[in-house]
């Protein structure tokens, strides 16, 4: 809190005193540091904006009969959702996205810090966001990494070294890749094969879907223009004016050949795309492969020779959010890491910060497919209860470890972000 | 079941029905569905177009935000609402459209999903307004006022705050930097401006960090510098919020709208197609249904047809053909379909049983043929055998005739001169022989009467008279002959008859006499000891006059058994053999009485016990005059109160009741205990009198009524006969004896008072027609010297002067020659001239008012009518009798004064 926003008192009082013109701001900072008195029902309800990936109906049922409390979700696309968090952080008590937005929510000030303390399982948690490797060999990753900005340092910004302080709860996260139809495309082979650069291949031309993220979409493009020996980064976590350009010049070439089939803006979308066969490869998130997988659409997700984009859930806390509310929020955010939400999301595919906590409840079977990278022993359920995977299977990308040691990029907001925003635009609507 | 001819054509009919259904619903599914397609495909058309109008407005839609990105534009804002208004109204009529009829993958759900990218177009355009609306804000308010304000106050050179050590120049420029980059980022939203803006005020803080404690105002800069910077960050936050909204966001939404935009124009450009190929396959498809129904209708019908013709018409014809010539009666070989078992085989198998039926009916013909020839020649033999029974009856009938006559001529004779001869004085012993000689006579008549009768009865020549007879006649005859026959075997009879009989009815008295007392005759015949009861009643039919009148002879005799009682009233039967040779008779009296019964529409019945009697019940459907009186009723003359001491019941009560209004039941000891004094003028006693040792017990109440001067009478039974003179003599009081008729008793009871106005008196009355001697001449036409002589003493007696002719030419030359005659008795049957050409030709002669009455044995009714017609005036049979030759002469003749 004090970080977050450094003597607001002190700089409130000489706001008033010296500014005439303050009553505008005031009401804006007032709206902050004090209360809504919505917030004193005796009925506390949390208010969770976030995306499809977390806000799931069973999750939020389960969080309010273990916890008795009330929770409202508002599932939201990506963009909408950071754009509403930033410009409005009394609208919401818990934000759950990635880490790209922490850049942004944190210079607007619409967090608060979350205080180690009061994570009850904060030591379980695992080295990624600690350290920023799973394994000593394993690949940083271009671009916001988590662990670079989940602690907030004493000068009020986000870096690596540790403090009582950190800027969100990590907790789901996950490597995303592109997922093809097996169908339409040859089954390539993991780390070996199979490369971003399919995304780009003319023979897939008109059935190609991107996500519309600039933050995400991007990487994926631009690793997929790399692999192809189109354009090169210095670094791809940071590319600049000239590199944006030279890229946006291919993709726009693309783009009028009618390559890209559309841009998807949220997980159900993606799905619809390729189940509609609108597109047979297109940028993915891990549960909308599994989605497609039990409705028999034999959806692979790759696993590129370039590495994964990685990316990390990030639970962060409204700077607006006080009291009782508060409270429930870290009794929410101690919710996610007590085991059982890990263990619903291990089945949709996504890895939890602190696994071990899931494990005893997960089948040997669903944990050594999950987790370790092994072959379902039995068909695995999905948390629809239907299968959705196979006896036999081997998820793609392999372990936990393996997959995490194999970060191309982690998604990111760049310092060219405002100007890619300008070359997104251009290039989507063109 | 299926063998049924019905069957197969309504099988044959519903499938033909069928089929005519199959293509109405067909062609009317595929009319509708035609319909639906045109529909559907100039739906698909407007819709196209709508698509189409879409698509241009989200390009406008787009237009409009990035107008209002760049400038805020109100109206921007206004045209940007007014876009969202027209296409959610779009969507709003293609829901309705044609999308309902797409598959849902390819409509609806594409038409949610744009609903779904427009609300959230117009959710981030929000966005966009407000985050537009709060840069110009930050910029206006947290920016340029701030930094002018700490110009100003640094300008100030505040001498107070001790500000003029500090370096204002650097400062005032560095702030100019700041806001030069502020105005930069607006223009262009790079990061560069914003790590400008950053610079510069890092340089400013680091002017400032050099003089610490210059000024208490320093804090106040310092937090005025953080509130720029803070409100920059933020400004560039909104500023890349929006930015991303509308360039990220909503445009990625707008593009998605487009895509799908496109995608359901192509799928209702697609459906449209479909629905067009649709309806041509259909048409087509329609064609080749509607052929091959068609098709397989006429090869249906075809088949139906022959099937039916095959099966069924031909079969008929042959059959129909069969049954023409069976009715032709030509000859059949062989009958189709006959192995079938439908109905044509029914219908082959009745053919077969016409043909049958026809064979036997051609035999029969020939046999009824031969038949006939017999018959008729049966016939004729039947006729001349019928011819020769006739003339044997003619011949019979004519032979009873004469018998009739010849032994009624004899016995005419016989029967006159006993008649006659009894009147002279002879010795007993002759006149005992005399009257044996008459009672054979009469015996001999009357089975001579019986046969006749039933001769008559037999050839219906029987006649039933309907004249008005008075019923006290019938008892009087009935009694007159079974009284005397009962008293021969001290035998009583009794006779009731009901006192509402009326007094006189119409029918015929002479037969229901006969029928009474063949009944009457038999019952004491065959009664040894007891009584005989005779009893009548009677009922008005309703009908006109109608009326029933019933009897009932009921006797104590020998009875019959079951057997015996059901041939009894066959002729020439008894009761059995024994019978005739123990009671005599000729076993013809019942026969004829039920046979008479029957002539007058009754019936007779009859009941019997062995050795307990019998019962004849008998009913006469006769008539009777309204309003007459009844045979036994209350007169003037009648006592007022009548005792009657009832020591064996003699009197029913009923005549009491009927002539009395008191009538007092009493005992010999209590009729001397009444007060009988105070009525003794209007009061009468009677007393049963049972023997002469009864008469003493009597006595006392006899004496008593003597005494007390109430006049009384005597009932005896018929037996003992010697009673009734007694009593008379001694108590000099009437006596009635049973048998009675109800007028006896009248008189009786008249007699009891001493009345006896009445001409009719119970007192034996000496030959009451022998006083009334008649006067005139009369000619006997007779040629039976006999007959002669018994007529003769008969006239004489009667006291008529008598002339004889011997024939009917010598009767006529007398009456020429001498018309003085005032009577004819003319014999029919007469030599030289029968009776009825002689009465003929007296007619002729102009004798047309002199009253000829024919005289014969015969009894025939032929020979009423022949009589009749030949011009007699009357008819009387022999043997004569002397009364009814009186009554007949008295029609004529005047009586004599006396």
């Amino acid at each position: 809190m004090k970080l977050t926003n450094k003597n607001p008192k002190s700089i409130d009082s000489n706001r008033r005193k010296a500014l005439k013109t303050i009553a505008k701001v005031g009401i804006s900072a007032g709206a902050i540091v004090s209360p809504p008195y919505v917030f004193a029902k005796s009925t506390p309800t949390l208010r969770v904006l976030g995306t499809h990936v977390t806000l799931q109906e069973e999750l939020r049922q389960q969080a309010m009969s273990d916890l008795g409390i009330n929770i409202s979700f508002e599932p939201r696309g990506s963009a909408s959702v950071l754009q509403k968090a930033s410009l409005s952080p009394y609208s919401f008590d818990l934000y759950e996205q990635w880490s790209n937005s922490i850049n942004v929510l944190w210079r607007s000030k619409a967090i608060q810090s979350i205080d180690k303390k009061r994570l009850k399982y904060w030591d379980e948690i695992n080295p990624l966001t600690k350290t920023g490797k799973v394994t000593p060999h394993a690949n940083y990753g271009a671009g916001d990494a988590p662990y670079k900005i989940l602690h907030v340092q004493p000068d009020g910004k986000l870096g690596t070294n540790h403090t009582n302080q950190i800027s969100f709860l990590p907790y789901v996260h996950n490597v995303d890749s592109f997922g093809y139809n097996t169908d339409i495309i040859d089954k390539g082979t993991p780390y070996k094969t199979e490369s971003w650069g399919w995304l780009l291949d003319e023979k897939f031309s008109g059935k190609v879907g991107v996500v519309n993220a600039p933050t995400i979409g991007l990487f994926d493009l631009a690793l997929a223009a790399q692999a192809n020996g189109l354009v090169t980064f210095a670094n791809i976590g940071a590319m600049t004016k000239a590199e944006l350009n030279a890229l946006f010049k291919v993709l726009n070439n693309l783009k009028a050949q009618g390559h890209f089939s559309g841009f998807w803006t949220s997980v159900p979308e993606s799905v619809e795309f390729m189940r509609t066969k609108r597109v047979v490869i297109e940028s993915m998130f891990s549960p909308a492969v599994t989605q497609l997988n039990s409705q028999n659409i034999p959806v692979t997700f790759a696993a590129p020779k370039e590495g994964y984009r990685g990316w990390h859930g990030v639970m962060c806390l409204s700077a607006a959010t006080t009291g009782k509310v508060k409270d429930i929020a870290y009794e929410y955010m101690n919710w996610w890491l007590s085991g059982w939400p890990g263990a619903f999301i291990a089945r949709q595919g996504y890895y939890i910060s602190n696994p071990q906590r899931s494990k005893p409840l997960l089948t040997e079977a669903e944990w050594d497919y999950w987790y370790d990278g092994k072959p379902a022993s039995t068909p695995l359920l999905g948390t629809d209860n239907k299968t959705s995977v196979l006896q036999g299977d081997i998820r793609t990308g392999g372990s936990y470890k393996k997959r995490f040691s194999n970060v191309a990029v982690w998604n990111t907001v760049m310092p060219t972000y405002d100007y890619s925003l300008q070359k997104w635009y251009e290039f989507i609507s063109s | 079941m299926f063998s049924s001819l019905k069957v197969q054509v309504s099988a044959v009919l519903s499938i033909l029905i069928f089929l005519l259904v199959l293509q109405i619903i067909t062609t009317r599914n595929n009319q509708a569905t035609l319909f639906k397609g045109l529909n559907l495909s100039q739906q698909s058309l407007l819709d196209v177009n709508i698509v189409r109008e879409l698509e241009r407005d989200v390009a406008n839609l787009q237009r409009n935000v990035l107008i209002y990105k760049e400038s805020a534009s109100q109206s921007a804002a206004i045209r940007y609402s007014r876009l969202i208004k027209d296409i959610e109204e779009k969507l709003q009529i293609l829901e309705h459209s044609v999308l309902p009829e797409m598959h849902e993958e390819s409509g609806l759900k594409l038409l949610s999903r744009m609903r779904q990218h427009l609300a959230d177009y117009s959710d981030n355009f929000n966005d966009v307004k407000k985050g537009r609306t709060r840069r110009e804000a930050l910029f206006e308010n947290g920016l340029l006022i701030e930094i002018n304000a700490l110009v100003a106050m640094l300008g100030s050179r505040d001498e107070i705050h001790n500000l003029q050590s500090l370096p204002i120049t650097r400062i005032e420029f560095h702030l100019a930097r700041v806001e030069n980059d502020a105005f930069n980022y607006i223009l262009s939203p790079e990061l560069a401006h914003l790590e400008q803006f950053e610079s510069q005020i890092k340089k400013i803080r680091d002017i400032l960090s050099q003089y610490p404690a210059i000024s208490e105002l320093i804090p106040t800069i310092e937090g005025s510098i953080d509130q720029i910077e803070q409100n920059f960050i933020q400004l560039t936050q909104v500023t890349r919020g929006y930015l991303y909204l509308v360039n990220v966001v909503m445009t990625g939404s707008a593009n998605e709208f487009l895509y799908l935009t496109a995608q359901l124009s192509e799928n209702v450009a697609l459906l449209s197609e479909q629905t067009n190929t649709v309806i041509v396959k259909n048409i087509e498809q329609t064609q080749i249904r509607n052929d091959i129904t068609s098709l397989f209708g006429i090869v249906f019908a075809v088949g139906a047809a022959l099937f039916l013709g095959i099966r069924i018409i031909v079969p008929i014809n042959a059959i129909t053909d069969v049954f023409e010539r069976l009715i032709r009666s030509k000859k059949i070989s062989s009958i189709p379909g006959l192995n079938r078992k439908d109905d044509i085989g029914k219908l082959a198998k009745a053919a077969d049983v016409f043909r049958q039926n026809n064979l036997r009916t051609t035999e029969l013909l020939t046999e009824s043929q031969h038949l006939i020839e017999r018959q008729e020649q049966l016939n004729l033999e039947l006729n001349s055998a019928k011819a020769i029974a006739e003339k044997a009856t003619q011949s019979k009938s004519i032979f009873l005739a004469n018998m009739s006559h010849e032994i009624r001529t004899p016995m005419n004779g016989i029967i006159g001169l006993v008649e006659l001869g009894l009147n002279e004085n002879m010795s007993d012993k002759l006149r005992e022989y005399l009257v044996k000689v008459s009672n054979s006579s009469q015996l001999l008549m009357t089975v001579i009467n019986d046969i006749l009768d039933f001769s008559k009865i037999e050839a219906g020549k029987l006649d039933i008279e309907q004249t008005d007879f008075s019923l006290d006649s019938i008892f009087n005859s009935i009694l007159a002959s079974t009284a005397m026959r009962a008293r021969e075997k001290n035998l009583s009879v009794r006779l009731f008859a009901d006192p509402s009989l009326p007094k006189k009815l119409v029918g015929d008295p002479q037969r229901i006499c006969q029928i009474m007392l063949n009944l009457c005759t038999n019952a004491i015949k065959f009664t040894r000891n007891g009584t005989v009861f005779i009893r009548f009643w009677g009922e008005s039919s309703g009908k006109a006059g109608a009326f029933t009148l019933h009897a009932k002879v009921k006797d104590t005799g020998i009875g019959m058994t079951d057997a015996q009682l059901v041939k009894i009233f066959h002729p020439f039967t008894q009761a059995d053999g024994t019978t005739s040779r123990e009671f005599g008779g000729t076993g013809l009296g019942l026969a004829i009485v039920q046979q008479l019964i029957s002539l007058m529409n009754g019936k007779v019945t009859v009941t019997s016990t062995k050795n307990e009697g019998s019962t004849f019940t008998l009913q006469l459907k006769l008539r009777a005059f309204k309003g007459q009186p009844c045979i036994l009723s209350q007169t003037i003359s009648s006592p007022k109160r009548v005792y009657y001491v009832p020591e064996s019941h003699l009197i029913s009560r009923e005549y009491l009741d009927t002539i009395t209004e008191h009538c007092h039941i009493e005992t010999l000891a209590s009729i001397q205990k009444s007060s009988l004094a105070e009525s003794s003028s209007q009061a009468i006693a009677v007393f049963d009198a049972k023997s002469k040792e009864h008469l003493t017990d009597l006595e006392p109440a006899l004496e008593y009524c003597k005494a007390k001067a109430i006049k009384f009478g005597f009932i005896t039974d018929t037996q003992p006969q010697q009673l009734a003179p007694e009593l008379i003599k001694t108590w000099h009081t009437p006596v009635l004896t049973h048998p009675f008729t109800p007028r006896e008793f009248s008189i009786f009871v008249d007699e009891i008072q001493g009345i006896s106005a009445s001409t009719d008196s119970l007192l034996p009355i000496q030959d009451q027609t022998v006083e009334h001697k008649l006067k005139g001449h009369v000619l006997l036409v007779e040629d039976n010297s006999i007959n002669q002589a018994v007529a003769g003493e008969m006239l004489k007696s009667l006291g008529v002067t008598f002339d004889i002719a011997e024939d009917g030419q010598q009767a006529v030359t007398k009456i020429t020659n001498s018309p003085y005659y005032d009577v004819i008795l003319m014999d029919i049957q007469m030599p030289v001239m029968d009776g009825y050409s002689a009465t003929k030709l007296l007619r002729e002669l102009g004798f047309t008012t002199l009253p000829i009455c024919g005289l014969s044995a015969n009894a025939m009714q032929q020979d009423y009518e022949k009589a009749n017609e030949s011009g007699m005036n009357k008819y009387i049979t022999k043997p004569l009798k002397r009364d009814v030759l009186a009554n007949t002469l008295a029609q004529w003749l005047d009586f004599k004064a006396s």
